[in-house]
């Protein structure tokens, strides 16, 4: 369960960042069914791809996790894009704070981020939200 | 059988065409990597085919409309598949038109550079609704991913100029790439 564990890590973070600052943003995952939240809803689309699952070493095989993490923010265009700025900072709080030295690694696989990438925002014309996107590889260790 | 002797002279040159050959590699796998469905999302395949190379910031101002064969796909209808009555026109209209005939055909060749005149390079797609298609994580997952093993591999020693890969908006030509 690894794989699962992994991917658990990065999420219980960002949904945990992202909950303490704004309790009414929706997060979705991709690996789960969902619904497109509506119209006046402020949800984050978060997206995990692993590129990678072990390590060859010499010796027994290392379960290894790497790939990207991808996160859409979307506000309503109503609210303005300094939600939106709200939001992604929380984000990126949530991404970073598994590389914090006092982070407790509950799921045991020694979760990593390197640089984010984003927010890049996206106004587009016939959506009722603006579009924050982040991005950052990761790795775990188990 | 001795081998072809070269003077120490010739070190430099030979360093020089290594490294270009390898930074002319590394932006013609990465533009193909990029023209793919597994690294591009594709519906019509238009924005799959439309990744360029420059040695300027990339606009992505290309409508689809106006370029063939995409510009048709959208008219040409599956067969078959559900129908409803429009009072506009008086006539039976497909209500699940999706594109039929979509494909993947790079519509710019990539230019040989050299890195000590072009020391850089941004790679950047000129499909006007580029921003609609970042959406997915494809895109992300082949430059942040894929990418650096494929520069690992591609360079033994150290890497000459810079590469950038557009990964941001692609309404303002100020947008966001990442440097490699």
């Amino acid at each position: 369960m690894t794989l699962v564990n992994a991917r658990a890590a990065f999420e219980k973070a960002v949904t945990n960042a992202v909950s303490a600052a704004d309790a009414t943003v929706l997060m979705v995952y991709d690996n789960v069914r969902y619904t497109v939240p509506g119209k006046t809803k402020k949800y984050i689309l978060m997206t995990i791809n692993f590129n990678r699952s072990t390590l060859q070493n010499q010796g027994a095989a290392q379960n290894y996790y790497s790939g990207v993490i991808q996160c859409n923010v979307h506000v309503p265009k109503s609210a303005g894009t300094a939600v939106l700025s709200s939001i992604s900072e929380a984000v990126i709080d949530g991404l970073t704070s598994v590389n914090a030295s006092g982070y407790s690694d509950t799921f045991n696989v020694s979760p990593r981020v390197s640089d984010v990438s984003g927010p890049t925002p996206l106004e587009l014309e016939d959506r009722s939200h603006f579009v924050g996107i982040m991005s950052c590889q990761f790795t775990a260790v188990v | 059988m001795a081998g072809r002797k070269k003077g120490i002279g010739q070190i430099v040159s030979d360093l020089e065409r290594q490294l270009n050959s390898d930074y002319n590699a590394l932006i013609q796998l990465t533009v193909e990597g990029l023209s793919t469905k597994e690294n591009s999302p594709v519906d019509t395949g238009f924005f799959a085919s439309s990744w360029k190379t420059g040695t300027q910031k990339i606009r992505a101002e290309d409508k689809r409309e106006d370029h063939a064969p995409w510009s048709k796909i959208y008219e040409t209808r599956a067969p078959g598949g559900a129908t409803t009555w429009s009072s506009i026109g008086n006539q039976w209209v497909h209500t699940d038109k999706k594109p039929v005939g979509g494909q993947i055909k790079p519509r710019f060749a990539v230019p040989e550079f050299n890195f000590k005149r072009q020391p850089t390079v941004y790679i950047g797609n000129t499909a006007e609704y580029a921003g609609y298609a970042l959406e997915s994580p494809k895109v992300a997952n082949f430059i942040q991913g894929e990418m650096r093993s494929l520069v690992k591999q591609t360079f033994k020693e150290k890497t000459p100029g810079r590469i950038f890969a557009r990964t941001g908006s692609s309404s303002s030509v100020f947008g966001v790439y990442t440097r490699l």
